[in-house]
């Protein structure tokens, strides 16, 4: 097995496009595609207990949390994906979905279908939220 | 174009992970399916499913992550009854081994996704 010992690793030709070749061999992909730009694990506080690129956290209203990125986004036009953890009583028929506000900011918001309002989290409620696409 | 034929990674000590500067790769990856839940096709990092009661099951960890937070999300395959489909519920307990899965019917009842769910996870591993 060959091995390489280095810190950083930057794209030749592209400082930020590095290819890196598929499992089955047949296809090469960007490697920073591939990678999670932000992700954060909070609690009905926006208190956050796992993080990455996030800045700062708002509570903005019942069933609302804003994240704000330390490392900004390309545009608006991103990927945030979040599931729910713990909730002891409506959240089993509830939804989370996110909104990408800005190249800084997205939110994640937890709607109760049965009840039609959005909510927080019960008790140990955690909402995770992870989001790709490009890093300006 | 360079091109650097190497097997692996590692940082400069020999040891740590390589810096992906403001970036995270996943730590792992699933897809389950069936009432008594069983892996499908390639994963990432997972050792083991226990199908510890209706609607819901855990995930055992080969490389464990560094602390009982890891950032985790779930989405069931086809709609299921428009049910919903959680990290983890009242009765279990998210760990840096375990991921705890619950899935529920459109009434809000423990209820199998024979369909299937994606889990995939991040963090640090220990």
């Amino acid at each position: 097995m060959s091995e390489i010992k280095v810190d950083s690793l930057t794209g030749k030709t592209s400082a930020g496009n590095i290819t890196v070749t598929s499992e089955g061999g047949a296809a090469t992909m960007q490697l920073q595609q591939g990678l999670a730009k932000a992700l954060s694990r909070s609690d009905n506080s926006a208190t956050l207990s796992d993080s990455l690129n996030i800045a700062s956290t708002v509570d903005v209203t019942i069933g609302q949390w804003r994240f704000n990125k330390t490392n900004v986004m390309t545009n608006a036009n991103y990927e945030v994906v979040s599931s729910a953890g713990y909730s002891i009583n409506s959240f089993t028929t509830g939804n989370t979905y996110n909104t990408p506000e800005s190249s800084t900011a997205h939110t994640m918001s937890k709607y109760n279908q049965h009840a039609q309002a959005f909510e927080d989290f019960n008790g140990n409620g955690q909402g995770n939220v992870i989001v790709h696409g490009d890093l300006a | 174009m360079g091109t650097l034929k190497v097997d692996t990674v590692v940082g400069s000590d020999g040891t740590s992970p390589v810096t992906l500067t403001k970036q995270s790769a996943a730590k792992g990856h699933l897809f389950s399916s069936g009432a008594t839940p069983s892996a499908q096709g390639v994963s990432l990092n997972i050792s083991s499913i226990a199908d510890t009661s209706t609607g819901n099951f855990q995930i055992s960890l080969v490389s464990a992550m560094s602390d009982n937070n890891p950032t985790v999300s779930v989405s069931q395959y086809q709609n299921q009854a428009i049910g919903n489909v959680l990290v983890y519920n009242a009765s279990q307990t998210l760990s840096s081994t375990n991921i705890p899965v619950a899935t529920y019917n459109g009434s809000g009842g423990a209820s199998d996704f024979t369909n299937g769910v994606a889990t995939v996870f991040y963090g640090d591993l220990a």
